[in-house]
C-alpha cells in the first residue's frame, strides 16, 4: 500500500485573462517511509503539486484526477474528514517559518495546539515535543519552548516547525523548500535530522526543492518536473549515475562545480517555461539540444526506460543509445573520478 | 558574442495569476455613466437646463411636475431642474477644489516625509496627527464663525481637515516605495532624490492617490452639502444641492420633489464616486464584498 | 594599474553594541573578481552596504579609486562622481527595477545620471549595452513586468554598465536565479569582465558559484575575516575549520547531509 498515490492530477487556474493550465497529467506513487523529490524551476508547478496533494489550492484553481492518502481519496473528504486527514496523517513544512507560525504565542503553545484541540493529555504532549526538539538539534528545549518566535533565529524556528509537523506521527510529510531560507551549514544539519527522524519513525515525505543536488542527496526517487509535467521519475541512484532526459542532463550540466573551474559553464538555452507557454508538443522544445519536428507536434508519451520513466521522443536513443555520447550536456564527472 | 547572447529568445508575456488591469464590472461601468451624466450637467447647465435658475414665477409657486417643469416649480416659482443642473456645478466645484487644494499640500508634505525620515517625518507625521484629532465639520463651523458663512471659508477648512486623510495614505505608500531597492539602486547611482521622488515614487503611487481622490472627493461633496445645508457654506439663492436639499418650509407644506431630487443627485454621486474609487484601487466588483466592507472613515 | 579599485582598511560597523562588520581589511585589483563569502549575519551586505555609501563604517576606511568613502556623500553631485567609479548589483530582480519603467527608459537614465554619453547618443548607447548583456533593441519599451527574474537581473548588469564604473559590486546577484539562468549569468559575467576590464566584488553564500566566478575569496564568519586567498588554494586546501565546515555543507555530485552532532545528545 502506497501513503500516497497521485494520478492523472491536471491544475488550471481561473484568471482575468481566462483559463490558465499549469499542470498536466502529473502522476507519481511514494510508497511507506519513502522519500521523494519534486525538482523543477519557475514554472514547473512543483509548489503547486504540493498543495494540490494538501487541497491548499487557492479558489481560483481547479483541479482533476486522482490523489489517495493511505487508500483515502483526498478530493471527496468532506472538511471535517479532511481536518482530522490533515492532522494525523500530514505534517508541513513550507519555506519561511515565520509565515507558519504564530509569533503572539510560545513556542510550547505550538507545538501542543493540536493536542489542546483535542482535549489529549497535554503533559505527554510537551515531554514529546521536547524530545522531538532535542532531536532535530535545538539544545534546552524547555527554555525554547518557552520563549516567543521572534525570540529564536530562523535555523532555530525551522527546527521548531519541523518538530511540530512530526508531533502526531504522521505517515506523509510535506515540504516546500524547507531548507531554502536558511544557511547551507544548518541545512545540511537539519537534513540529516529529519532524515533519521523519518526512518525511525517510518515517515514518507514529498520533498520540492529547485536544487537537484539537494533533492539527489535527500531523496529517494526524484520526479523532474518542466512546465508543469514530469519529465523524468528515476531513483536517485539512477539520476546521480545517468540522467536521460535532455532536460536532467541540462540541469545537471548547469550546475556550478565545486571542485573545478569550467569556462564557460554549459547552459541550457532560454528560458524556464510555464505550461501556458507551451500548449503543443514537448514542453522542453524550445530549449532542447536534440529536439525534433515531431516534438514541436506531438506531446511524448512517459515511457520506461530501463528502471525509469522519461519523457522525450527520442528516449530510446537517449538511454544507452548512440545519442548518449554525442548529447552536448552531460553530467559532470567529479575530479579525480 | 558568447552562446549566451543567442540563447535569450523573447519571452512569452508572462501571465501572472491574478488581474492586472482593474476590471469594470457592471456597477463599475454604471458609475462611470453616473458620474459622466452628473459632469455633463455641470459643464453644459446652459444648454442643457430648460429654464432659467435664478428667474422665478411668482404666479406659479410649488407647481407639481409637468411637461414644461419637469420636476415642478419651487415656492417662487423657479424651475426645480433648472436649478438642480445649474446646482451640479457648485456641487462639484467645491469638492474638486478641496481635493486638489489638499493635493497641492499633502503630497509634498508626504513625499518629504517619506524620503527624509527621522525627526522631519516624526514632526510632519505629529502635526498630521493633530489635524486628525479634531473633527473635519469642526474646522468647516469654527472657519464659518470666524470668517463669516460663504464657500470660500469652507473650501479652505474642509482642504485643511482633509489634508491628513489624504496625506496618511501617500505617506505610508511613498515609505513603502522608498525602501524599494530599485530606489536604492538609483541613489547608489547618484540620481538626486526630487529626481527620484517625481520621476519614480510618484509615478507609482499615482494610482493609489487618483482612486484616494475619487473618494475623497467623495466624502467632501458629502460635507460640504451638509454645511450648505446648515446654512454655513453656499448661500441660498445660490443653486446648489445642499441648499436645495434644506428647503424644509416646502417639505412642512407638503412639496418634498425638491428635496428629494436633491438629495437622491447627493447619494447617487457619491456611491457612483466610491464605487469607481473601488475599482481604481482594484478591488473585485462584487456586491457582497460592498456590503461587507462598508464605507467608514 | 597599481593602485587597486577597491581598498579597505580595519573596516568596522558596530549597531550599539552588535559589531557586525570586525577589522576587515582587503584589496580588489582591476579587471579581477574578489568573492566575499559567509552566511547570514557574517557582515557581507554591511560591507556591501559601506562601498556603497548607504552605511557609514564606524572606524576603519574604505578608498575606492583612491577616493576615501568613509564619510556618507553629502551631495548628489559626489554621489554622481561615486557612480561612475562603483555600481551596485542586488540579490532581488523583481524590486531591483521600477515596475512601470521601460528598460530602455532605465538605461538611458542611468547613462544620464553618469554622464557617460551626450544627449543625442543615449538611445544608442542604451541598445547596445542591452545587446551586451544578451537581450535585444526590440527589448528596450518592455517593462520589467513583462521579464523573467534572469532577464532583469541582465537589466540590472545592464545598468550597472552604463556608467562605466570601475568595479560593481554583485550582493548575491545570481542566488534568487533558476539553475539554468544562473549558469548563463555567471557566463555573462566572465565575458564583460573580459571585455571591460571591470572589477567585481561578488557577494555570495554558495561556494561553487566563488569557484566559477572568482579569482580570490574572503570568508566571513560573525563579521571577521577567517580566511582568504586565491580561490584555488582556498578552496583546494582550506585552513580554517569554518571553511571546511562550509565546503562540507555545500550540496553537490555525490553529496550527503551530515550532522553537526549527533542527534539527542544536546546538552539537556
Amino acid at each position: 500500500m502506497s501513503v500516497l498515490d497521485v494520478q492523472g492530477l491536471s491544475v488550471d487556474v481561473d484568471t482575468a485573462a481566462g483559463r490558465v493550465p499549469i499542470l498536466r497529467d502529473v502522476a507519481f506513487t511514494v510508497g511507506a517511509g519513502e522519500a521523494v523529490g519534486l525538482v523543477g524551476e519557475s514554472g514547473s508547478g512543483k509548489s503547486m503539486t504540493l498543495r494540490a496533494i494538501a487541497r491548499l489550492l487557492p479558489p481560483s484553481a481547479r483541479a482533476s484526477g486522482m490523489i489517495t492518502i493511505n487508500d483515502t481519496p483526498v478530493a471527496s473528504l468532506g472538511r471535517g474528514a479532511l481536518r482530522a486527514l490533515r492532522s494525523r496523517e500530514l505534517g508541513f513544512v513550507f519555506q519561511d517559518p515565520r509565515a507558519a507560525v504564530n509569533p503572539m504565542h510560545r513556542v510550547g503553545d505550538f507545538l501542543t495546539e493540536p493536542v489542546r484541540d483535542r482535549r489529549g493529555d497535554v503533559r505527554a504532549a510537551t515531554a514529546r515535543a521536547a524530545e522531538l526538539l532535542t532531536r532535530i538539534g535545538v539544545p534546552d528545549p524547555e527554555r525554547r519552548m518557552r520563549q516567543y518566535p521572534a525570540e529564536l533565529s530562523g535555523g532555530l524556528l525551522q527546527r521548531v516547525v519541523i518538530a511540530a509537523a512530526l508531533m502526531a506521527g504522521p505517515s506523509l510529510l510535506l515540504a516546500d523548500e524547507p531548507t531554502t531560507a536558511l544557511d547551507v551549514t544548518t541545512q545540511s544539519d537539519v537534513l540529516a535530522l529529519v532524515d533519521q527522524l523519518r526512518r525511525e519513525q517510518g515517515t514518507a515525505m514529498v520533498f520540492v526543492t529547485h536544487d537537484l543536488d539537494l533533492a539527489l542527496a535527500v531523496c529517494d526517487r526524484v520526479v523532474v518536473l518542466y512546465a508543469g509535467q514530469v519529465v523524468e521519475v528515476a531513483s536517485a541512484a539512477s539520476l546521480v549515475a545517468a540522467p536521460v532526459h535532455p532536460y536532467t542532463r541540462g540541469l545537471f550540466a548547469s550546475r556550478p562545480p565545486l571542485d573545478r573551474r569550467v569556462e564557460p559553464m554549459p547552459a541550457i538555452e532560454g528560458v524556464p517555461a510555464a505550461l501556458a507557454d507551451v500548449p503543443v508538443g514537448c514542453p522542453f522544445q524550445a530549449r532542447c539540444p536534440i529536439v525534433q519536428d515531431r516534438c514541436r507536434t506531438t506531446l511524448p508519451p512517459l515511457v520506461p526506460v530501463g528502471d525509469e520513466l522519461v519523457r522525450c521522443h527520442r528516449s530510446d536513443e537517449l538511454g544507452g543509445g548512440p545519442l548518449r555520447e554525442r548529447l552536448p550536456l552531460a553530467a559532470p564527472a567529479p575530479a579525480g573520478a | 558574442m558568447t552562446a549566451t547572447t543567442a540563447a535569450v529568445e523573447v519571452v512569452p508575456r508572462r501571465r501572472r495569476i491574478g488581474r492586472r488591469a482593474p476590471a469594470l464590472g457592471v456597477s463599475g461601468w454604471l458609475a462611470l455613466a453616473v458620474i459622466a451624466l452628473v459632469v455633463v450637467m455641470a459643464l453644459f447647465a446652459p444648454l442643457v437646463a430648460p429654464h432659467d435658475p435664478d428667474t422665478g414665477n411668482l404666479l406659479t409657486p410649488y407647481a407639481g411636475p409637468s411637461g414644461a417643469h419637469w420636476l415642478g416649480t419651487d415656492a417662487t416659482g423657479r424651475d426645480i431642474a433648472s436649478r438642480l443642473i445649474y446646482g451640479a456645478r457648485t456641487s462639484l466645484l467645491g469638492p474638486a477644489a478641496i481635493v486638489l487644494l489638499s493635493l497641492l499640500i499633502g503630497v509634498p508634505l508626504a513625499l518629504v516625509s517619506a524620503w527624509r525620515g527621522g525627526l522631519v517625518a516624526f514632526v510632519i507625521t505629529r502635526a498630521l496627527d493633530v489635524l486628525f484629532a479634531i473633527p473635519g465639520m469642526l474646522i468647516a463651523i469654527l472657519a464659518a464663525a470666524v470668517f463669516g458663512a460663504g464657500l470660500r471659508a469652507a473650501v479652505l477648512a474642509l482642504a485643511v481637515a482633509y489634508l491628513p486623510y489624504t496625506a496618511r495614505v501617500i505617506v505610508s505608500a511613498a515609505e513603502r516605495e522608498r525602501r524599494q531597492e530599485y530606489v536604492r539602486a538609483l541613489t547608489v547611482q547618484g540620481a538626486s532624490a526630487v529626481s527620484i521622488s517625481v520621476r519614480h515614487v510618484l509615478r507609482n503611487i499615482a494610482p493609489l492617490i487618483a482612486s484616494q481622490s475619487t473618494v475623497a472627493f467623495a466624502y467632501a461633496l458629502i460635507d460640504l452639502a451638509s454645511l450648505s445645508f446648515l446654512g454655513l457654506a453656499v448661500q441660498p439663492p445660490q443653486a446648489d444641492w445642499g441648499v436645495l436639499a434644506s428647503d424644509r418650509d416646502a417639505v412642512l407644506q407638503g412639496h418634498s420633489m425638491q428635496v428629494v431630487a436633491a438629495s437622491v443627485l447627493v447619494v447617487a454621486t457619491v456611491l457612483a464616486l466610491f464605487v469607481v474609487g473601488a475599482r481604481l484601487a482594484g478591488e473585485r466588483p462584487s456586491v457582497r464584498g460592498f456590503l461587507r466592507r462598508g464605507t467608514g472613515r | 594599474m597599481d593602485e587597486p579599485v577597491v581598498r579597505a582598511q580595519a573596516l568596522t560597523k558596530r549597531f550599539g553594541v552588535v559589531t557586525v562588520v570586525d577589522d576587515v581589511s582587503f584589496e580588489l585589483a582591476a579587471g579581477r573578481t574578489l568573492a566575499i563569502v559567509g552566511e547570514s549575519g557574517a557582515g557581507k551586505s554591511t560591507i556591501a552596504a559601506m562601498l556603497t555609501g548607504l552605511a557609514a563604517p564606524t572606524s576603519g576606511a574604505v578608498v575606492v579609486c583612491g577616493e576615501d568613502r568613509s564619510q556618507p556623500a553629502r551631495s548628489a553631485r559626489v554621489r554622481r562622481r561615486r557612480g561612475r567609479q562603483l555600481q551596485l548589483v542586488s540579490q532581488d530582480p523583481f524590486t531591483a527595477l521600477d515596475p512601470r519603467q521601460p528598460i530602455g527608459s532605465v538605461i538611458v537614465e542611468a547613462l544620464a545620471i553618469a554622464d557617460r554619453a551626450p544627449r543625442a547618443q543615449r538611445a544608442a548607447r542604451a541598445v547596445e549595452l542591452l545587446e551586451a548583456v544578451g537581450l535585444g533593441g526590440r527589448h528596450a519599451t518592455a517593462v520589467p513586468r513583462a521579464l523573467s527574474g534572469g532577464q532583469r537581473q541582465r537589466v540590472a548588469i545592464a545598468r550597472a554598465l552604463a556608467a562605466e564604473p570601475a568595479v560593481i559590486v554583485l550582493d548575491e546577484a545570481v542566488s534568487a536565479l533558476d539553475v539554468s539562468v544562473q549558469a548563463q549569468v555567471l557566463n555573462l559575467l566572465r565575458d564583460l569582465q573580459r571585455e571591460t576590464g571591470t572589477a567585481f566584488l561578488f557577494i555570495t553564500h554558495d561556494l561553487a558559484v566563488v569557484r566559477q566566478i572568482a579569482h580570490d575569496v574572503l570568508v566571513l564568519e560573525q563579521g571577521r575575516v577567517v580566511e582568504q586567498g586565491a580561490v584555488g588554494a582556498v578552496l583546494d586546501a582550506p585552513q580554517e575549520s569554518y571553511t571546511k565546515v562550509l565546503l562540507d555543507s555545500t550540496p553537490r555530485h555525490g553529496w550527503r547531509p551530515k550532522a553537526r552532532r549527533p542527534a539527542g545528545a544536546a546538552a539537556g
